[in-house]
Order: C-alpha cells, then sequence, then structure tokens
C-alpha cells in the first residue's frame, strides 16, 4: 500500500486530480458569481423593459379610453414566469389594473406592494422610472410612472419580479457545469492512472527486474522494445550488461592463461572471493574450498608467513598502498614456492568496504638464478682473490725481499742511490700490503674452512686497521647449519653494511653480531653514526645493489632501527630452512 | 536472466478501471441539464368556475412556487396561450378546446369544471325585443369561442345566420369599461359580466340554459404539462373538486371572490344557481366514456364545428380526455 501511494503513477495522477478539483473549484466559483451577475442583470433589464412598455402602454392606451385592452396586456405579462405580481395604479395610488383581478379597486397600501408607496411617490415625483431590489436576492421591484389622459394625473405601474429562481437557476447550471468537469476530470485521471500504470509502473518494474538479473555470470536478456525513455534504458542497461559481460569474460580469460595467481576478495564477507586457475596449481589447493573457507589459502603459506601476510590484508583493506612482499609456499615437505605478492584495493560504493586483490608470482626460479649468479660471481671473486694472492702477491713479496737485499747493498758502499732504494722498499711493501688486503677482500677467510665466525672476526680486525674505527664483532649461537654460498652471502652482506658505516656513516665505532638458531640467523650491524637505509635508498651503487641481491637470494629481511640509546642498529634476519631450489611448473 | 515479457493489458483491475472511466465520461455527457422548476401556469378567466382555484390560492392551498394563476380575461388569449404553452393549462369551452385540438394543439381534457346552464347569455340594448330584431345589428363576440355558438344558435331560433348581422369582435370588457361608444348593439358574454352590463341597461335575449345551448366548460392543459406537472395538476383538480361546494354554499370566505367578480353575494348566488358542477365520480365517468354524454357532446359538436377543410379531424374522445386526475383525486 505504501509503495502504491509512493509511487509515481499515483503521485501523477493524484497531483493532477487535486490540481484539477482546485481549478474546477476556482471555476465553479467564478461560474456561479458571473451567473449570479448575469441573471441578476438580465432580471433588472428584463424588469426595466417591461416596466417601461407597460407604462408606454397604459399611458397610450388609457388615454384612448381602452382600458381593457391594458388588461389583456398585463394577462400576457402575467404568464411571465419571473413575474409575480403587477400593478397598475392611478393617480389616486389606487388598483386600476392588476394581475391579479381581487386586488382591483383597492389603496395600494392593502395590496402587497404596500411598502412600495415611497418608491411610487418618488416615481410619480421624478417621472423616471426604476428598478430596485426590493428584497436582496429575493425580489426586484420595477416602479415606472405614466401620464393619466392629457393632464398632468400620474398613475404607476408597479411590477415584482422573482429575483430568487433566476439566481438558483444560475447557482444550478455552474454546479452542473462543475460536476460535469467534475466527473470528466475523474474519469481523465482515471485513465491517466491506467495509462502511467502500463506505460510506466510495469514498464519500469519489468526494469528494474532487469537490471536486478545483471550478472556476469549470464548473458543479457531481451530488453524493452519501444522508442521512449524507459526503453532507450533498458537497452542501455542491456548494452552496458552485454559490454560487462563481454569485459568479464576476456579478464577471465586473460586471468585463466596466466601462469601467476590472480585473486579479488570482495568485501562482503559472505562473497565468494574469485581466483584464477593458478591457485590450484600454485598453492596446490582446491578452489572451491574457498567458497565455505574464506581463509582456506593461509594453509598453504609457511607459518612463519601467515601473520605478516594478513597484517598486510588489514592494511590493503583500509586503503593504504602496502608495496610488494614475498611470502613462501609450503606445498609438500621440503617443496617451498616463493612467491611476490602485489595487491591493491578498489574503494567500495557509499560507504561499503574495499574490495581488495593482488597478483602473486611465483619467483622461485628467479630467486634460484639470482643465487646461481651471486654463487658464480663470488666463487669467480674468490678465484681472482686467490690468484691475486698466490701470485702477484707473492711475486711482490720476492720483488720486496730483493729490493731490500739491493737496500742493504747499497747502504754498505754507501751508494748515493741508497735514499732511493730504500723508497723503492717503502713503495713495494705498501704495494705489497694493498695486494694482499685486495686479495683479502676478494677472497676472504675461507668461510668453508673456518666458518663464518672466523670471517667475520677478520673483517672487524680489517675495518678497524683500514679505518682507525674500532669494530668488535660478537658471535653467538649455535653452529651455524647452512651451505658455504649461504654464509658467504651472510659475510658479504655484513661486509658491505660494515664498510658504508665506516665510509659514509661517520661514526666512531661498529659493531657487527651475529647469532644463529637452529632455523634463524641474524645479523645485526650497530654504529653510532648517520641511519642508513638500504631499503628505500635508490642508486645508491653496485654495493647496496648487490646487498638487496644477496638479501633477496637469502630471503632475509632487512630493519633498520635508529634511537639514541642504541644508536644506528641495521638487523638481518636470515630463514635458515628455506631456499628457493623448486621451480613453479 | 529473466526475459522482459509483454505486459498484460486485460487484466480485470485495468477493466474495470476502463469501466469506471468511461462510465464517468458518460455520466458527465449525460448529466441531465439543471431544467428550473417552473410553476405549473393556469390561465382563469373571469368566470365562477375558476373561483376555487382563486378562493385556494388565497388560503394559501397553492404554492406560488407550484402552481401560478394567470389571469386572462379574454378567451380567445387563453385559447392562444394554452396552445402555444404560454401557459400549461386553461378553462375553455368544449368548443373551444375542440376547436384547438382540430388546429393541432397537442391538448387534453382533465376535467370538466362546470356546465354553464344560463350563466352565458346574449344581452341586447334596450329596443331590441326579440330575436328576429337581430338582423342587420352589430353584435359583439369573440370568434371562434362559445360564445360564438351561443350566438349562432340564438340566430338559427329566429331563421337567422351569422350572415345576418353585423359582426362586432369584442371582448366583454370593451363593453363594461364604457370608455368605447358602445360599438355593439348586442354582445355575448359570460358572467360576471352579464351581471355588471345588465346593471347598465342592457338584457338578456338568449341564454345558455336553452336546451341544447348548455355551454360546458372544461380544464384543458397541453400534453408536455400533463406530463411535467403532474403532481400541481392533481392538486387543481383536488382544489378543484373541494372548491366548488363551498362557493355553492357561500359565506364569508367568498370575499376575495365577490370582490374578483365584481359582483354582490345575492347576485353569485344566482350565478351558481345557473351553473351545474358535477361531482366527482360523474366527472370520471364522463372522462372515462365510462357515461358517454360528455362524448355524444363533443362529437355533436365536431359534427357543428369543423369544417371539411381537408385538416386533419380532431382526435376521438377516448384520445383527449384524461380521466387520470379525477381518478386519483377520488
Amino acid at each position: 500500500m505504501r509503495r502504491a501511494l509512493t509511487s509515481l503513477q499515483f503521485k501523477v495522477s493524484a497531483s493532477i486530480f487535486l490540481m484539477g478539483v482546485v481549478l474546477i473549484t476556482l471555476s465553479a466559483a467564478r461560474m456561479t458569481s458571473r451567473a449570479i451577475e448575469s441573471r441578476h442583470a438580465r432580471v433588472v433589464a428584463h424588469a426595466s423593459m417591461e416596466g417601461g412598455r407597460l407604462a408606454g402602454m397604459a399611458q397610450h392606451l388609457i388615454r384612448r379610453q381602452a382600458p381593457h385592452v391594458m388588461d389583456l396586456e398585463l394577462s400576457y405579462a402575467s404568464a411571465q414566469q419571473d413575474l409575480e405580481l403587477g400593478l397598475i395604479l392611478d393617480d389616486t395610488g389606487r388598483v386600476r389594473l392588476s394581475t391579479r383581478q381581487d386586488l382591483r379597486g383597492l389603496p395600494l397600501a392593502e395590496t402587497p406592494m404596500a411598502e412600495a408607496a415611497e418608491l411610487v411617490d418618488q416615481a410619480r415625483f421624478s417621472m423616471e422610472g426604476r428598478v430596485v431590489e426590493a428584497e436582496a436576492g429575493t425580489k426586484m421591484r420595477a416602479v415606472f410612472p405614466f401620464r393619466e389622459g392629457l393632464n398632468e394625473r400620474r398613475g404607476c405601474v408597479l411590477l415584482d419580479f422573482d429575483l430568487e429562481r433566476p439566481l438558483d437557476e444560475g447557482m444550478a447550471a455552474a454546479l452542473h457545469s462543475s460536476m460535469v468537469q467534475g466527473l470528466a476530470l475523474a474519469g481523465g485521471c482515471l485513465v491517466l492512472w491506467l495509462l502511467l500504470k502500463v506505460v510506466v509502473t510495469e514498464r519500469v518494474s519489468m526494469l528494474v527486474r532487469q537490471v536486478e538479473d545483471i550478472s556476469l555470470e549470464s548473458d543479457p536478456g531481451a530488453p524493452l522494445e519501444g522508442a521512449d525513455e524507459i526503453s532507450r534504458v533498458s537497452q542501455a542497461a542491456s548494452r552496458t550488461h552485454a559490454r560487462l559481460r563481454q569485459s568479464e569474460q576476456r579478464l577471465r580469460q586473460v586471468a585463466a592463461t596466466m601462469r601467476d595467481v590472480f585473486w579479488l576478495a570482495p568485501a562482503e564477507a559472505a562473497q565468494e572471493p574469485y581466483v584464477n586457475p593458478a591457485y590450484q596449481s600454485v598453492l596446490k589447493r582446491d578452489p572451491a574450498r574457498l567458497a565455505a573457507r574464506r581463509w582456506d589459502w593461509l594453509h598453504a603459506l609457511a607459518r612463519e608467513d601467515r601473520r605478516p601476510c594478513l597484517e598486510r590484508l588489514r592494511r590493503l583493506r583500509s586503503g593504504e598502498v602496502v608495496p610488494e612482499f614475498e611470502a613462501r609456499v609450503v606445498s609438500s615437505p621440503g617443496q617451498t614456492i616463493w612467491l611476490r605478492c602485489r595487491g591493491f584495493s578498489v574503494p567500495g560504493h557509499a560507504g561499503a568496504g574495499r574490495m581488495v586483490g593482488g597478483i602473486a608470482m611465483d619467483v622461485s626460479e628467479r630467486k634460484m638464478l639470482d643465487r646461481r649468479l651471486l654463487d658464480t660471481a663470488e666463487k669467480e671473486r674468490q678465484r681472482v682473490g686467490v690468484d691475486l694472492h698466490d701470485d702477484l702477491c707473492q711475486r711482490l713479496a720476492a720483488v720486496l725481499m730483493k729490493t731490500g737485499i739491493l737496500q742493504a747493498a747499497l747502504e754498505r758502499a754507501e751508494s748515493p742511490q741508497q735514499a732511493l732504494a730504500a723508497e723503492l722498499a717503502r713503495d713495494l711493501s705498501e704495494a705489497t700490503a694493498l695486494s694482499r688486503r685486495f686479495a683479502r677482500g676478494l677472497a676472504p677467510v675461507s668461510i668453508e674452512a673456518l666458518g663464518l665466525p672466523a670471517a667475520l672476526a677478520d673483517l672487524g680486525d680489517f675495518i678497524s686497521r683500514a679505518f682507525n674505527i674500532p669494530c668488535r664483532v660478537e658471535c653467538t649461537g649455535a653452529e651455524l647449519n647452512c651451505g658455504a654460498e649461504t654464509a658467504t652471502h651472510i659475510f658479504r652482506v655484513a661486509q658491505e653494511l660494515a664498510n658504508n658505516a665506516a665510509k659514509h656513516g661517520g661514526c666512531s665505532w661498529i659493531e657487527i653480531a651475529f647469532e644463529a638458531a637452529a632455523h634463524e640467523a641474524r645479523l645485526r650491524i650497530r654504529h653510532d653514526g648517520r641511519p642508513y637505509d638500504p631499503q628505500h635508498s635508490q642508486g645508491d651503487g653496485m654495493g647496496m645493489h648487490l646487498v638487496r641481491q644477496r638479501l633477496d637470494a637469502l630471503g632475509a629481511s632487512l630493519g633498520v632501527i635508529c634511537d639514541e640509546e642504541s644508536g644506528v642498529v641495521q638487523e638481518c634476519r636470515i630463514s635458515l630452512n628455506d631456499t628457493p631450489n623448486t621451480p613453479t611448473s | 536472466m529473466k526475459t522482459t515479457g509483454q505486459h498484460r493489458l486485460l487484466t480485470p483491475g485495468n477493466l474495470l478501471v476502463v469501466a469506471l472511466s468511461a462510465g464517468m465520461w458518460a455520466a458527465a455527457f449525460m448529466l441531465p441539464v439543471p431544467v428550473p422548476a417552473q410553476p405549473l401556469r393556469v390561465a382563469v378567466p373571469l368566470w365562477p368556475g375558476a373561483e376555487p382555484w382563486v378562493m385556494a390560492r388565497a388560503e394559501g392551498k397553492l404554492r406560488p412556487d407550484q402552481i401560478k394563476l394567470v389571469e386572462i380575461n379574454w378567451t380567445s388569449a387563453a385559447m392562444r396561450a394554452v396552445g402555444n404553452r404560454v401557459v400549461d393549462a386553461a378553462i375553455l369551452s368544449l368548443e373551444e378546446a375542440l376547436l384547438q385540438i382540430h388546429q393541432g394543439y397537442p391538448l387534453k381534457i382533465l376535467m370538466v369544471t362546470d356546465v354553464s346552464r344560463g350563466a352565458d347569455a346574449l344581452l341586447v340594448n334596450p329596443g331590441i325585443e326579440s330575436l328576429a330584431d337581430l338582423r342587420g345589428r352589430r353584435i359583439g363576440f369573440e370568434p371562434r369561442t362559445a360564445g360564438t355558438r351561443l350566438l349562432g344558435l340564438a340566430l338559427a331560433e329566429a331563421g337567422l345566420s351569422m350572415a345576418d348581422i353585423r359582426h362586432v369582435v369584442m371582448n366583454a370588457t370593451e363593453l363594461q369599461d364604457g370608455g368605447m361608444d358602445r360599438p355593439a348593439e348586442a354582445v355575448v358574454c359570460s358572467e360576471p359580466w352579464r351581471q355588471r352590463l345588465v346593471a347598465r341597461g342592457m338584457r338578456p335575449l338568449y341564454d345558455s340554459g336553452k336546451k341544447g345551448a348548455e355551454v360546458v366548460r372544461v380544464l384543458v392543459a397541453h400534453v408536455d404539462a400533463v406530463a411535467d406537472h403532474r403532481d400541481e395538476l392533481l392538486v387543481l383538480v383536488r382544489a378543484h373538486v373541494e372548491g366548488m361546494p363551498r362557493l355553492a354554499a357561500a359565506g364569508a370566505e367568498l370575499e376575495p371572490v365577490l370582490r374578483r367578480e365584481g359582483v354582490s353575494a345575492e347576485e353569485f348566488a344566482r350565478i351558481m344557481e345557473k351553473m351545474e358542477v358535477p361531482a366527482l365520480e360523474q366527472n370520471r365517468r364522463w372522462l372515462a366514456c365510462e357515461d358517454g354524454w360528455l362524448e355524444s357532446r363533443l362529437e355533436q359538436l365536431r359534427a357543428e364545428l369543423l369544417p371539411a377543410d381537408g385538416l386533419e379531424p380532431a382526435r376521438r374522445a377516448a384520445d383527449v380526455f384524461d380521466p387520470w386526475f379525477l381518478e386519483e383525486a377520488r
């Protein structure tokens, strides 16, 4: 009922009906007023004309001594429906002739027109006829004097007209006209209501059903036919539906052929998230389970990565921009897949929640290749360093020895060339030390032979000597249980971070701490210099690029903490269990 | 997706709305235009047979919005007025009614108001002693009225015809006022003019008291008025039926009547003696043709008055008499 009362169909029809009623009412009032005025004027005119005519005839006929003819005239006049009573008075005020024979001979005072005596006197005095409203809205009175005979005697015609009946007639006509208009209006409004129902309401209902049935899973149905506005809206909705469906199909085709996992999570928890076929091949889980268990995909992730993943998801939901991150999928014991995840969020309509989505690329193979590249580069460096140490450094040491012998000989001979020989010896000594440093840099203490702690200790010594900055190394925890390549990468990261701190940090001390546990190792570089955040720095040279590569290859994270008490702390967390070994098919 | 099928037009609800709308429009077109209520207009002459209505009006029994008495003293004027429905009804003689019906005026005879047996007369000036003396005289009468037939009967009794006299078309009022130089030496008139003219020296030579000369007066009404004013006509008939016996009985309430007639109570009583007022039942039997007197009278007048002029003859008595009102008044 309420819906019917608020519909356009009802509102338009009711509005037009009410407007029509108002107009008809105003028109009726106006027509009634005009009818009353016109009929009033008509009665006045008729009374005036009749009074004048009878007065003239009375004067003429009485002068010709034919009052009986005047009697006939009065008889005809009395047949008029509005004439109630007519009197013809003589000069003495007695009724000479009358539309009622029983009033003949009576004085005016004994007739029903007794109250007109004053009017008669005035008319006879002025010899001017008048028409007055004797009783408001009821009776019109005409008083017309005439001359009796050829002398100064003055008779008077006195006529009473009914005013009420003509006015009632006018009002009845106006009322009739209003009723006709009202009935026509009511009928017209009913037709309008029906027309609106057929042309607008029902078709709008069909349009609403069409829009509600729009689904990307189904083809658009037949729109409303026609060229009016509603049909055009329906046809436009159908075309839009077709375009959306085509777009959806293209998207699904693209998503179906992607090797990467593409997912969309609607804002409403009741709605099923969308995943492409790669979801099953990568995460090794059935997408159908997501309908009942929205978070089923979490079980595919490594336990350590679940919370960070959920946190990033929460941030996406809140509209934050979340940078790419990596997560591990444990498809089977020993089989780990690295995924590089990228997410986005789409704001909802009218305060609704955000829809989030993303792409998860399998980067396991790339990680493995990157690591192999790093390993190959490291091996080549070591080979160069070993060659440098075994060949160049030894040759330089031999030359230095021979220079020492030559210097001693020249000193014994008190040759003027002994200073040059001494300088030569010094230069050779420096070159030798430099060569050894380069060789050690390229091929540090054998990590495979002596272990990472020894290499880090050697690094600390080198930093202290080379940059004259105290560098303390502390290694704790269990025996490092990982391959030489991993240890080398850890060492290289420590080497680069410590060198950066020494070269660019402006610090007065450096601390290198390494702690190894069963599944995770931590490398911490602490100093009191300027903070340095390699994650957000761009174009800082090949050193930091290689650090990022090594961290990426290790699957490690790097965090930077700055506070006055601890100074600048750069901490790397390295997982010792998973390596990007198995590429996805 | 659901297909958008065609909406149904011919549902019961839609048909009902269409029917309602059509009904309203039809009502709008057919709504009767208000016809202002008009009173029944009855032409009444100065004649005792009309006085019951004058008396009823004076007593307030005839509402002005219901029945309006139009006093017309000229018989010819009354005949034309009722024929053209200037008035709805009138008192005419049977001769006058027959002539108007023969002319094509749609009239009905509703009742016999009275039968004049001496109230209509041929009055002559002093010096005219017999009907034979009327030869070559100026005689005043209203053509096509009961007076014309009365004059004809009087002349026929003396072996004269209408061609043997000089016709003066006039009304008795013209003589009564005395404004003219007595254009006629004799005049046909009815009461109370008879009383007034006798008072001025004229004397009756022939009257409707003669056998075959009686004048039957009837209440005639236009056919449309019979349909439109049935209730008012019934009131009129009842007023006449109730009032005539009171007139015959005379009394103080007759003062307006006497003033209108212009006669004294005694004179009025004498006038009433010359009039036969039929009882209601007798009246009904005449109109219903159960008693053939009125019917035979009508046929007689038809034979006397209506020439073979090719006009459609007046209808039979059963066609012009309407006894319904007398039956309802019982």
